[in-house]
C-alpha cells in the first residue's frame, strides 16, 4: 500500500504511488515515476513537504529495471587503470590524493568505465 | 604585470550574451514575472525552445509524460533552471570546439562530468537545492574556449607544454601566461553578468580557498568535482595530470575518504544520464567523428 513520506525521507530510486500537484493542481511528476535526484531537487525547490510513494517492492522492481554498467573487457579495463596511474604519477604523496586514487581505481576496476 | 581585463578586452568578438538569455536573467529577480513571462522571452528563439524542451524530455530529468509546451517546463523546473539551460545552450553554439586539439566531445564529456560531480557534491554538502552546481561545473573551463578561439598561438605553446614537460594545463598555462583559464571564465561570467557565485565558481576552481568566503562552498564543490572527474577518467580538459585537492576544500565539504565509494558510485550513474547534454553538442558544429579517439 503507498505511503505519505517526508521528503528528507527519501532516496534516488523511490517510486511514487499517486501524482504530485502544486498549488494550482499541475501534476508535477506522475504518479510511478522513479524518483532521481533532480526529481528530489525540483520537489524541494516547489516547496513539496511530502510525497506518497509506492511500497518497496516496486521501487526495487524498478531499480533492478534500469540498467547499470556492462562489465568491462579485462583488456580495456586494464588500458583505463594503467592510464590512471600516469594521471596520479606525481600527486600520490598527498594523503588525500592517495585516497582518491585508491577510490577511483576500485571503482574502474568494478567495470565502472569512463564514457567515451 | 598585465591587467587581465585589458587584455581580455583586446579579444575582438568575445561573444555577447544574448537577448533571450539576458532577459531571463533579469526576470529571475522580478518578483512579479510569471512562467508566461519566460514563455514570451523564449518563444522568439525557436531553437533555444527546442534545445530546452529536449533537454527537459531527456532522460537526465527524466519526466515520464513528455512536456511539450515551454509554460510547462517552466512551471516544473522553475526560472533559475531554465536560465541556466539558456545559458548552457547558448555556450555549446558560442565557441567553435570542433577544432579543440584534445577533441571537442572529449572536452564536453569532462564538462558534463564536472557539472554531475558538482551536483552530486552540493546535494551531500546542503547546497540549495537548484542547479547552479551543475551549471558552474558544466562551464569551469570555459576560459579554455577563450583561449582556444581568441588567444591560438598562446594555446598552441601551452598545450605543447603539457605534452612536453607532462603538466597539469593550470600548471602550462602559469609558465606560458599572466592569468589562467579560470580567470577569464570569471571574467567572462561578469562580463555576462552573471551570478556572483557562478563568477566565483569559475573564477577560483583551483584556488578554491581565494574565493569569496559567501561563495567559497560553491566553489569547493566544483574545485573537487574537477578532481573526482579526473580521477574516474572522464573526458579530457586539455591535459593527462591531476591537481592536488585543496585541504580547505576538501574540510569545508566535510568530506572523509570513507564517503569516496559512494560519491564516485553517484558520479558514474549520474554521468549515464547526462548523454542529453552530449548530443546537443554533438548536434553542433564539431562532430564527433573529428575527435581523436578517447582511447586510455
Amino acid at each position: 500500500m503507498p505511503v505519505e513520506k517526508p521528503l528528507g525521507e527519501l532516496h534516488d530510486g523511490a517510486v511514487l504511488g499517486a501524482d504530485v500537484l502544486d498549488a494550482r493542481g499541475n501534476v508535477l511528476l506522475a504518479g510511478g515515476t522513479r524518483l532521481t535526484r533532480a526529481h528530489l531537487q525540483l520537489l524541494e525547490r516547489r516547496g513539496i513537504k511530502s510525497v506518497t510513494v509506492a511500497p518497496p517492492v516496486a521501487a526495487a522492481v524498478e531499480a533492478a529495471a534500469s540498467a547499470g554498467p556492462e562489465p568491462a573487457r579485462p583488456a580495456l579495463a586494464a588500458e583505463w587503470l594503467a592510464r590512471q596511474e600516469r594521471v596520479f604519477a606525481k600527486v600520490r604523496q598527498d594523503s588525500r590524493m592517495e585516497a582518491i586514487y585508491r577510490a577511483a581505481r576500485a571503482h574502474l576496476s568494478a567495470g565502472n568505465l569512463p564514457p567515451g | 604585470m598585465r591587467d587581465l581585463a585589458r587584455i581580455v578586452g583586446k579579444v575582438e568578438a568575445l561573444p555577447t550574451l544574448p537577448t533571450v538569455v539576458a532577459r531571463i536573467n533579469q526576470l529571475i529577480d522580478d518578483p512579479n514575472a510569471s512562467a508566461g513571462d519566460i514563455n514570451e522571452v523564449i518563444s522568439h528563439d525557436l531553437a533555444l525552445s527546442a534545445k530546452i524542451l529536449k533537454l527537459v524530455n531527456s532522460a537526465f530529468y527524466g519526466f515520464p509524460r513528455r512536456i511539450s509546451s515551454m509554460t510547462h517546463a517552466v512551471v516544473i523546473l522553475g526560472f533559475n533552471s531554465v536560465r541556466n539551460i539558456a545559458l548552457t545552450a547558448f555556450v555549446f553554439d558560442a565557441f567553435d570546439t570542433g577544432a579543440l586539439p584534445f577533441g571537442h566531445r572529449n572536452f564536453w564529456v569532462h564538462s558534463v562530468g564536472v557539472g554531475v560531480a558538482a551536483d552530486v557534491l552540493a546535494v551531500r554538502a546542503g547546497l540549495p537545492a537548484n542547479d547552479d552546481a551543475f551549471v558552474a561545473g558544466l562551464l569551469h573551463d570555459v576560459g579554455k574556449l577563450v583561449m582556444h578561439q581568441h588567444l591560438r598561438v598562446e594555446f598552441g605553446r601551452i598545450l605543447d607544454r603539457v605534452a612536453r614537460e607532462e603538466v597539469t594545463f593550470l600548471e602550462a598555462e602559469g609558465a606560458e601566461l599572466e592569468f589562467s583559464h579560470a580567470e577569464i571564465g570569471g571574467l567572462l561570467m561578469e562580463t555576462w553578468k552573471l551570478p556572483e557565485q557562478l563568477v566565483a565558481a569559475l573564477r577560483f576552481h583551483h584556488s578554491p580557498s581565494a574565493a569569496p568566503e559567501e561563495h567559497r562552498q560553491i566553489t569547493a564543490v566544483v574545485h573537487l568535482a574537477d578532481i573526482f572527474t579526473r580521477a574516474l577518467l572522464i573526458g579530457s580538459g586539455g591535459d593527462h595530470k591531476i591537481p592536488t585537492v585543496s585541504g580547505p576544500a576538501w574540510e569545508a565539504l566535510k568530506l572523509s575518504d570513507s564517503d569516496l565509494p559512494g560519491i564516485f558510485g553517484e558520479i558514474s550513474a549520474e554521468v549515464r544520464k547526462a548523454g542529453t547534454f552530449l548530443e546537443l553538442v554533438t548536434d553542433g558544429r564539431g562532430k564527433p567523428g573529428k575527435d581523436r579517439p578517447a582511447k586510455p
